[in-house]
């Protein structure tokens, strides 16, 4: 096994040491830009805007359990930290879980977390390869255009419902 | 993971110690390797020979349904990437190769790769055939079971797209989420040879 490694890694050496080209211009994951009239949210001195779900199809759920992913900013006028701690949507998925996502070189690692902060003045986004909600074993499909009623509850705020409406994300 | 990281880290260096041809944007393998041949199950349940593709430029990328959202960018990236090549793209084909094959049973991988485009297709088999595949390929994968999350377990992998010529060689690698425009370019150029 060792020795399959060790030729491995030689091959590969070799490969990276002979792999000439520009470097790929890695771009991050799209960014949600919100547009000009992105929905708005006031929650104390929290701001949300522009909250949406990635589809699934209606076939995808019935194929088994499938997730998806939800994500807005939130950004924090006040002169405390505030953390998002829940997210509910009804019954539109067994179970609802914040996750983040984080790039270990080219290891793409997902982890479960308790809260995402919003730092006193300062903004968080939940976007695609990123901080998101995860919605876990959906019990249905979300075409683009439908909008979800997703509660939002932040350890200090407090809770707000917003309408995230389902949306492919733009390519970068 | 020790290997990995050397494989990363010789990547960087591979990457920032040349300069290639000028046409291609993606990282060229020069000279361009046989691709490591496999057999897999396609979607439809008909084997996928990788050398019987000669005269396609195929387009592999490993990842699985149930992958949050680092899966769906990539595949939604080269999604537009044949849009943009319209009928360019005819002899261009985008295969799934899951990195979860005890989840990714294959009406679930049909329907998650015809999200992204009808003529993509998923390609699944069982831990023996598929490990080898990942090693000749230098494709980090590992379950890592989540006690805490309704998910139970997630893999960790690497997220690079191969592309494998028309000759049936391993002739360029993308990072994940190369720009979309990065990866038409380049392929303007290879699917006229």
């Amino acid at each position: 096994m060792l020795r399959i490694q060790a030729i491995i890694i030689t091959l590969l050496a070799a490969l990276a040491l002979a792999a000439c080209a520009e470097a790929p211009t890695t771009a991050p994951a799209p960014a949600a830009e919100p547009a000009a009239d992105a929905p708005s949210y006031t929650l104390g001195d929290l701001t949300l805007t522009d909250p949406w779900i990635r589809p699934r199809s209606q076939a995808e759920v019935e194929a088994g359990p499938i997730n998806t992913g939800g994500y807005l900013l939130i950004s924090n006028q006040g002169s405390e930290p505030d953390f998002l701690i829940d997210a509910a949507a009804g019954d539109l998925s067994e179970v609802v879980e914040l996750h983040t996502m984080v790039m270990d070189g080219d290891v793409m690692r997902m982890d479960q977390i308790e809260r995402i902060e919003i730092p006193a003045g300062g903004t968080t986004e939940l976007r695609p390869g990123g901080l998101h909600v995860m919605f876990i074993g959906l019990n249905r499909g979300l075409e683009p255009g439908d909008i979800i009623k997703l509660n939002l509850t932040f350890e200090r705020s407090g809770t707000i419902e917003v309408d995230a409406v389902v949306r492919t994300p733009p390519q970068n | 993971m020790l290997r990995f990281i050397i494989l990363t880290i010789l990547l960087v260096v591979g990457l920032s110690a040349c300069s290639g041809p000028p046409e291609l944007k993606g990282t060229v393998i020069d000279p361009p390797l046989p691709a490591p041949d496999f057999t897999l199950t396609d979607h439809n349940g008909q084997p996928f020979t990788l050398s019987e593709q000669k005269g396609n430029i195929v387009m592999l990328y490993f990842g699985f349904t149930l992958c949050p959202d680092i899966c769906p960018i990539e595949l939604a990236n080269l999604a537009a990437v044949k849009r943009e090549l319209g009928a360019a793209a005819e002899t261009m084909q985008v295969a799934l190769i899951t990195v979860d094959p005890e989840r990714d049973l294959p009406e679930r991988l049909e329907l998650y790769v015809q999200t992204f485009d009808p003529d993509f297709i998923g390609l699944h088999g069982d831990t023996e055939t598929l490990e080898p595949i990942y090693r000749d390929y230098g494709v980090f994968v590992q379950r890592r079971e989540l006690p805490e999350s309704a998910m139970e377990y997630t893999i960790d992998h690497s997220g690079f797209v191969y592309l494998i010529d028309k000759a049936g060689r391993w002739r360029m690698l993308y990072a994940h989420n190369t720009p979309t425009a990065d990866i038409v370019s380049d392929l303007r150029v290879l699917l006229r040879e």
